[in-house]
């Protein structure tokens, strides 16, 4: 019953009713200050989501054993990344008493979503990986590492516009999917030749792979997740007039479980990501990372970790509560592994940079810096 | 809106859609035959379904193929995919049975109302997808490449590849087997007798638990060769995949007329086209809204669906 009462009562302050009365109460934090992750650690989108905690708690382990004056713990709300789970979780990490900061959302739609609740409890977010302009300037609490899909967009238009291709977009209707396809759209209205949208969750691409080929198109962008694009682009090279398109996505595309789903048909993709290769940019860390989880490092293991780096900074510079935090946030320039980090007034990275990607013989292979 | 794709596009947009459709109708006769001897929608069907691509997943990962291995030779194939459909067929069929017994059979003998045994149709849906969502961590889990899938046949737009052809020779062979079960056989009596009057049905000697086991057991095996079917297709599946495709199917049964088997066929094979033309033409974002505009429209004319509930008179 305490449980039930405590849950309520986390999500009536969640609700702003109780703000007011909130900071008081977070004076009470009896042991370690407290970094969460959020994201997801278990469901289909796990694989990007465990690669990102991975890289938040090499960069806790890696504070603690300097034997700072402020011990910080690791903890974690997993949204499976879905918008409908993040609010009711960010409650709870707002009610945690301990908790600074966090690192997260993955995922735009589940951080746009939970943005809100943080800033009635004022935890500081640092996100790794959402990429949707409509979080910028969303809340003086959110910052993110990576840049925003007005940046991730046009890069992807200027990757089909410079294969000489007429563009066909195809979107799943999700914030991250159908926002980073209507910039691309803007950006390659000479070269665009179709599009159409399908639902999270489809298995059934047959039609839009008739109106990809009947609309003539050499390139296919794909606005999405890895799920769906998996099935996607085998169904592209199934048919015979599809067979030979290139196929363009962003970040979302761009994970390990893509080549395990698509096989052989993921080889030669597009791909962009904001994302830096941490074996090129921070081979010792890389290195360090597969020592200690055995796996190998994903796309965004190392923003996670320069997520968690800054906060723990700030908690170095002795910034131990959320308000003391995000106020040093919004000053602080960082000097962090592979980049210096500092947040613009609207939360955004001063400094953004795009990479491409491709897939080669089973796996992600670095093409080049685009920004 | 692009009217020209149909021209354009017309066979092979329809070959796609029978494709879908004979999927939808191996499914969607679980829900009708089902629904012909109870008078109960049994929503936990798409899990049984569901079940049947997870143990299709299981059977192929005995065998160790990587994905990256080239197509199996027809004969070969087909020998793997008969092991497949069977082993579907069989833990599909069997958890159908055991559905009955577990979520309908003590509601029925206690003379629950048809609400209750709705209700707890339901429950054993989310039960089921629950549990396969923790097994299976909601992971995508997928299928390798078995068959050659290049086209052997093509005319302007239209092809066709082994995979298309074997999905409907596949149901088409099925459909011929099940006619045979309802029309002339004592079980498929059974069944048109306890549809047609449950009371008499007794009273002639029939025992009715057993004709609806069998009858749950038939729609299960249905669903499972389905499942093996759409496997070889889609080459995916996850725990919640059983409900696109289970409510298409569903669709298509009342569509159809539910309790009707030549209506829950031609309600398929109608809705995969239906479906297949209208995402082409206005987009795929519109093709529920138009197939459920459809089916309004049909139950507003003909509340009982194109054929009528009538699955004592019918014929496949």
């Amino acid at each position: 019953m305490k449980k039930i009462i405590s849950i309520v009562s986390a999500s009536a302050l969640a609700v702003g009713l109780t703000v007011a009365t909130a900071p008081s109460a977070f004076a009470a934090c009896g042991g370690d200050l407290k970094i969460y992750f959020q994201g997801a650690l278990t469901g289909p989108y796990a694989e990007t989501g465990i690669n990102e905690a991975n890289g938040v708690i090499l960069a806790i382990d890696k504070y603690n054993a300097t034997n700072p004056k402020t011990k910080v713990a690791y903890d974690s709300i997993d949204t499976q990344a879905s918008g409908a789970q993040s609010p009711a979780l960010a409650a709870k990490v707002v009610a945690d008493e301990c908790a600074i900061g966090v690192v997260g959302g993955m995922y735009s739609g589940e951080t746009l979503a939970a943005v809100p609740i943080y800033e009635g409890g004022k935890v500081p977010v640092v996100s790794p990986s959402a990429t949707n302009p409509a979080l910028t300037n969303k809340s003086a609490y959110f910052h993110r590492v990576v840049g925003s899909d007005l940046v991730q967009g046009p890069a992807l238009a200027q990757i089909a516009i410079g294969l000489k291709s007429k563009l066909f977009v195809v979107d799943d209707a999700t914030a991250y999917g159908k926002g980073l396809a209507t910039i691309v759209k803007k950006n390659a209205t000479k070269i665009i030749v179709g599009s159409d949208g399908v639902t999270e969750g489809t298995t059934n691409f047959t039609s839009v792979v008739a109106k990809v080929a009947k609309s003539k198109a050499t390139a296919v962008f794909y606005g999405g997740y890895y799920p769906e694009a998996a099935i996607f682009v085998k169904a592209l090279r199934d048919n015979p007039a599809t067979k030979k398109v290139a196929f363009i996505a962003g970040d979302g595309v761009l994970d390990g479980e893509y080549i395990k789903l698509a096989k052989k048909n993921a080889e030669g993709s597009y791909l962009t990501a904001p994302g830096e290769p941490m074996d090129k940019v921070a081979p010792a860390l890389a290195k360090e990372y597969k020592n200690k989880f055995n796996r190998e490092h994903g796309l965004y293991t190392l923003e996670a970790y320069n997520s968690a780096y800054v906060l723990l900074q700030g908690i170095k510079a002795g910034k131990t509560t959320r308000e003391a935090l995000n106020t040093w946030l919004g000053e602080a320039v960082v000097k962090a592994v592979g980049s210096t980090i500092s947040f613009s007034a609207t939360g955004d990275p001063d400094k953004i940079v795009m990479n491409q990607y491709t897939i080669k013989g089973g796996k992600m292979v670095w093409v080049k810096k685009l920004s | 809106m692009d009217f020209s794709i149909l021209i354009s596009n017309f066979w092979s947009l329809g070959l796609d859609g029978l494709v879908v459709g004979a999927i939808y109708a191996l499914i969607s006769l679980g829900y009708t035959l089902v629904y012909g001897v109870l008078r109960l929608i049994n929503f936990a069907h798409s899990e049984i379904f569901m079940i049947g691509t997870m143990a299709v997943y299981l059977v192929v990962l005995q065998f160790g193929f990587t994905g990256y291995e080239d197509p199996l030779p027809l004969i070969k194939f087909i020998g793997i995919f008969l092991l497949f459909a069977t082993v579907a067929g069989i833990v599909s069929g069997g958890s159908a049975v055991l559905l009955e017994i577990v979520a309908y059979r003590r509601l029925r003998n206690m003379g629950a109302s048809r609400l209750s045994s709705l209700i707890s149709a339901i429950g054993a849906s989310f039960f089921l997808v629950e549990v396969f969502r923790k097994i299976s961590d909601s992971k995508n889990l997928d299928f390798p490449r078995l068959i050659n899938k290049d086209p052997f046949f093509t005319a302007g737009t239209l092809y066709l590849s082994a995979d298309k052809v074997l999905v409907l020779v596949g149901a088409t062979i099925i459909f011929l087997i099940l006619n045979r079960i309802i029309n002339h056989t004592k079980l498929g009596m059974g069944i048109r007798a306890v549809s047609q009057d449950e009371r008499t049905a007794i009273l002639m000697g029939v025992n009715v638990n057993r004709i609806i086991s069998y009858t749950f057991l038939l729609g299960g095996v249905l669903a499972g060769v389905g499942s093996a079917f759409y496997m070889v297709f889609y080459e995916t599946t996850k725990a919640n995949v059983g409900f696109l495709v289970g409510i298409s199917a569903f669709t298509a049964a009342v569509l159809g007329g539910i309790g009707n088997v030549r209506g829950a066929l031609v309600g398929s094979f109608a809705l995969g086209l239906i479906q297949q033309y209208t995402s082409a033409v206005l987009g795929y974002n519109w093709r529920d809204v138009v197939t459920f505009v459809i089916l309004v429209l049909v139950l507003l004319i003909k509340p009982t669906g194109l054929f009528g509930e009538a699955l004592q008179k019918a014929r496949v």
